[in-house]
């Protein structure tokens, strides 16, 4: 293993320095080009201004589809807020700066009011929902009179200079790098990665999703605003499907990891036809190669999250003073107290009966364990108590609060953190990265504080309590690895952590020693003992290894078709002729 | 015309251009099931069968020799697009990069042909046999429309039967449901995709010279529009359902000559959309597609 491990990360390392290399190189002539020092090739005037234009729309389509959501409208919001605002200067008279805000605004409305029917759909088909309302304004305008129709909209003063293209470029590339640095870009991350295990983080997906669409929309808009006042002349045809492809292309080539990528791809691809022009007749088929070739050999674009070296946690850490502070010293509570009580939960699935008017308890500070065949209706009964399914009747308390019917984020916040019986980490981020995420509820830097800066004392508190965490489950020296690396046992426990990151009253674990080797098996018995009791957490879990369930709750409910069947002690449960028959069988069912 | 004469020729009509959707879309949802990408050069695969049969029609040719010649046409380009474009995308990669990978393959064959078939419109014939009119109660109708919607629905079932009822077609559902399954059970994916790819295609080909010959025109960007509609009427009826997108591809089909025929035609594909986005809206899935159920 060790042997083979160096060469394989040395060969990463150097394939890392060349794609640097070449980015510092095309980066460097491209700005040498724009500079107009390279001899016999200067550019003509339109060039820049007609980069940031791209740059800007490339960014625009980044934006919903860093939380995952392709949106083809975005050539509807450039139209909106382009004929919005040409038409406030042209037959308003109001001033470019005002017209120019105020058709931008207009968009991100638009698109914020788009974003929330948006959220019911998910993948191609959100492309083609918003596909179809970019063709719907476009065509809206084709035969809107007031501006012209098919025929364009003539006679637009000439207000954006390059200066101002530069600067809404600038500022919107510096607030996005603000803004995506630390905790709201983890959280769209998460969202877009996996918006089951981000509801569960208690990341509010809803609320990233239309961050992150509103956001996309308003930058559309600006940057339809500049261009109109830039060309002055607007046509609908403008802003159809070959332009949608072109930003699109932009995103994918350049890189869609970072918004980075998106003005990267803008600026190269969009510098290729100038320099081309000789064989302008060729463009879009060497177009046409060059992005399939580029997808085929750099599936995640040019400018990667590694080739930038951009981690979405601070550079320097604050440890926590004392281990006692974090740590939290087990409060003894009264043995009796209620962590968690289930009181005649049922629930069906169509005809099937998952659980029937299942009620047990689980004490502060106890190891308890749910066990019960296959199809038993342990898993459902998790997913009832983290909130990813609905109950039908009775009810759940956890510490004295009804938490039926609440959102996965609602419970998390509460204080419940879960782990999944598929591991659901972040396998592109890093261990140190997973681990802060499990924090998100217990941190609290949103949009503005992000943007201002002020987030940085949070998120280096966040990342060294993350990182003591991680020294307490022994993954301390993996921290900068990403999560995807690890062994499975190690991701085992690196949910865990992440659970753990969150503060949670109760962990709840879904078969936690699913697929480990016996060695695994003891040390996360181990960590499950230390947890409960230096972090004085209760723990929940599903297991099916008989042995560890036995040796280490305290408690055992057995789940049988849906019934709690058994609940005590393990020697009692064991001992139960309701179990010994789950498990086994009758004797006349042996007999027959 | 009376009013009721003129809506059923509508009707009519509507069917027709809506049985070619439905040719496109099939392809489409097809290899959505197999390989999860939505293949955004199915419309340039349409008009390279309507070019083929062009050249045959050209050649002095029938009607039958054209029909083949657009399917195999489309069916070798499909192979091709599945082998260049697709196959060495890494299979760790996002599943938009597909998507993206079709729209550069679509480019290029936009760009081939109008540098190699046509650059301009180019006139399509309909064969004597196929001009006839026939009546049909109060509308008299080309013998052509029946011609294609009597095909559309025999290639339609057709395929349909394939599906369900060949061992080919066992291997096309297997990998649809689980590629990993489908492997460990002996189908090989390598072989299954491609076949899939060169139905579809030679479907979409089919359609090509059909409504080559149905506007008596093609150029090589017709397939936009066509693969766009397609595109859909796939998702409005549901990605992977074939009884759903021809469904769809019908109502987009009526939908569109009813807006040109009672509103204006410069409304039509706004009609279309809206369609789909309300749909969309009421039943995010599309109108016949099933709930992804996650197990957490």
């Amino acid at each position: 293993m060790k042997t083979g491990r160096a060469p394989i990360a040395s060969a990463a390392a150097r394939n890392l320095r060349v794609a640097r290399g070449c980015g510092i190189a095309l980066a460097s002539l491209l700005a040498l080009y724009l500079a107009g020092l390279l001899p016999g090739l200067a550019p003509s005037s339109s060039v820049l201004p007609q980069l940031c234009i791209s740059a800007l729309m490339a960014i625009a389509v980044w934006l919903p589809f860093a939380s995952g959501q392709l949106s083809l409208a975005q050539g509807g919001f450039m139209a909106t807020g382009a004929y919005l605002s040409a038409w406030l200067t042209v037959q308003q008279h109001w001033p470019f700066a005002a017209a120019l805000l105020a058709g931008a605004g207009a968009t991100a409305t638009l698109g914020l009011v788009v974003s929330y029917p948006a959220l019911r759909l998910r993948g191609v088909y959100l492309a083609i929902a918003t596909l179809g309302l970019g063709e719907v304004i476009r065509i809206f305008l084709l035969n809107l009179d007031a501006t012209g129709g098919a025929f364009g909209f003539p006679g637009i003063p000439y207000h954006t200079r390059l200066w101002h293209l530069l600067l809404a470029l600038g500022v919107t590339a510096g607030l996005l790098f603000l803004l995506m640095r630390g905790r709201i870009g983890r959280a769209v991350w998460a969202v877009r990665h996996d918006e089951i295990a981000a509801a569960a983080l208690g990341i509010e997906t809803t609320r990233i999703r239309v961050l992150t669409f509103t956001l996309g929309a308003f930058v559309a808009g600006l940057a339809g605003g500049l261009q109109a006042h830039y060309v002055r002349f607007i046509a609908p045809d403008n802003y159809g499907m070959a332009a949608l492809i072109d930003w699109l292309v932009f995103v994918m080539v350049g890189g869609f990891e970072t918004f980075v990528g998106a003005v990267a791809g803008a600026f190269l691809l969009g510098t290729m036809p100038e320099l081309l022009r000789s064989f302008s007749d060729w463009r879009p088929l060497v177009n046409g190669v060059l992005l399939v070739a580029l997808l085929i050999l750099r599936p995640r674009g040019f400018v990667t999250r590694e080739l930038l070296g951009w981690t979405f946690a601070p550079r320097s850490f604050d440890l926590p003073v004392s281990d006692v502070d974090s740590a939290a010293p087990p409060v003894h509570e009264p043995p009796s107290r209620e962590a968690l009580r289930i009181e005649g939960v049922s629930k069906s699935f169509g005809g099937v009966t998952a659980l029937v008017d299942v009620t047990m308890s689980v004490r502060h500070g106890a190891i308890h364990g749910l066990i019960g065949p296959n199809g038993a209706g342990k898993t459902t009964l998790f997913n009832a108590i983290a909130g990813f399914a609905s109950i039908d009747a009775g009810r759940i308390v956890f510490s004295g609060l009804p938490i039926q019917g609440l959102r996965p984020q609602q419970i998390a916040r509460a204080g419940i953190a879960r782990t999944f019986q598929n591991i659901r980490l972040y396998r592109d981020l890093t261990v140190l990265e997973n681990v802060m995420l499990g924090g998100y509820v217990r941190t609290t830097s949103g949009v503005v504080r992000c943007v201002v800066g002020l987030d940085r004392a949070e998120e280096r508190q966040a990342a060294g309590r993350a990182l003591q965490l991680l020294r307490g489950l022994g993954l301390a020296a993996r921290a900068r690895d990403s999560a995807g690396a690890l062994s499975y046992g190690d991701q085992r426990r690196l949910e865990i952590a992440r659970a753990l990151a969150a503060e949670p009253e109760l962990l709840i674990l879904d078969e936690p020693v699913a697929g480990m080797n016996d060695r695994e098996r003891t040390a996360l018995a181990g960590l499950l003992r230390s947890i409960r009791g230096d972090f004085g957490k209760t723990i929940l879990l599903i297991e099916h290894d008989m042995e560890l369930v036995m040796s280490l709750c305290e408690q055992v409910t057995v789940l049988n078709f849906g019934h709690a069947v058994a609940s005590g002690s393990p020697a009692e449960v064991q001992a139960h002729p309701a179990v010994i028959e789950a498990y086994l069988g009758t004797p006349s069912a042996v007999g027959a | 015309m009376d009013a009721f004469a003129f809506f059923v020729q509508q009707l009519g009509n509507g069917f027709i251009l809506g049985s070619a959707y439905a040719l496109v879309a099939i392809g489409l949802t097809l290899v959505f099931g197999v390989l999860n990408v939505i293949n955004l050069a199915q419309g340039e695969i349409f008009m390279v069968g309507a070019f083929a049969g062009l050249a045959c029609f050209e050649a002095g040719f029938g009607v039958t020799a054209a029909l083949i010649a657009g399917a195999g046409a489309s069916a070798l380009l499909g192979l091709l697009i599945e082998r260049l474009a697709l196959r060495p995308l890494p299979v760790t990669a996002d599943p938009h990069i597909g998507m993206v990978s079709t729209i550069g393959a679509a480019i290029i064959i936009q760009q081939l042909a109008t540098r190699f078939l046509s650059a301009r419109q180019r006139p399509y014939p309909t064969p004597a046999l196929l001009s006839e009119r026939v009546a049909i109660g109060p509308v008299s109708v080309d013998l052509l429309n029946l011609f294609i919607l009597v095909l559309a629905a025999v290639l339609t079932i057709g395929l349909t039967l394939v599906v369900r009822h060949t061992k080919v077609g066992v291997a096309i559902r297997a990998v649809a449901e689980s590629p990993r399954i489908a492997a460990m059970m002996g189908i090989n994916s390598g072989v299954v995709v491609p076949i899939v790819f060169a139905l579809s295609s030679a479907m979409a080909g089919v359609a090509g010279v059909l409504v080559g010959m149905y506007f008596n025109n093609i150029g090589p960007f017709i397939g936009i529009p066509i693969g766009l509609k397609a595109l859909a009427a796939v998702i409005l009826g549901g990605l992977g359902s074939v009884g759903g997108a021809v469904a769809a591809s019908l109502l987009i089909g009526v939908a569109e000559v009813m807006t040109v025929a009672y509103i204006s035609s410069s409304w039509r594909d706004a009609v279309a959309f809206a369609i789909i986005i309300g749909a969309l809206l009421l039943r995010p899935t599309g109108l016949f597609g099933s709930k992804a159920a996650h197990k957490v």
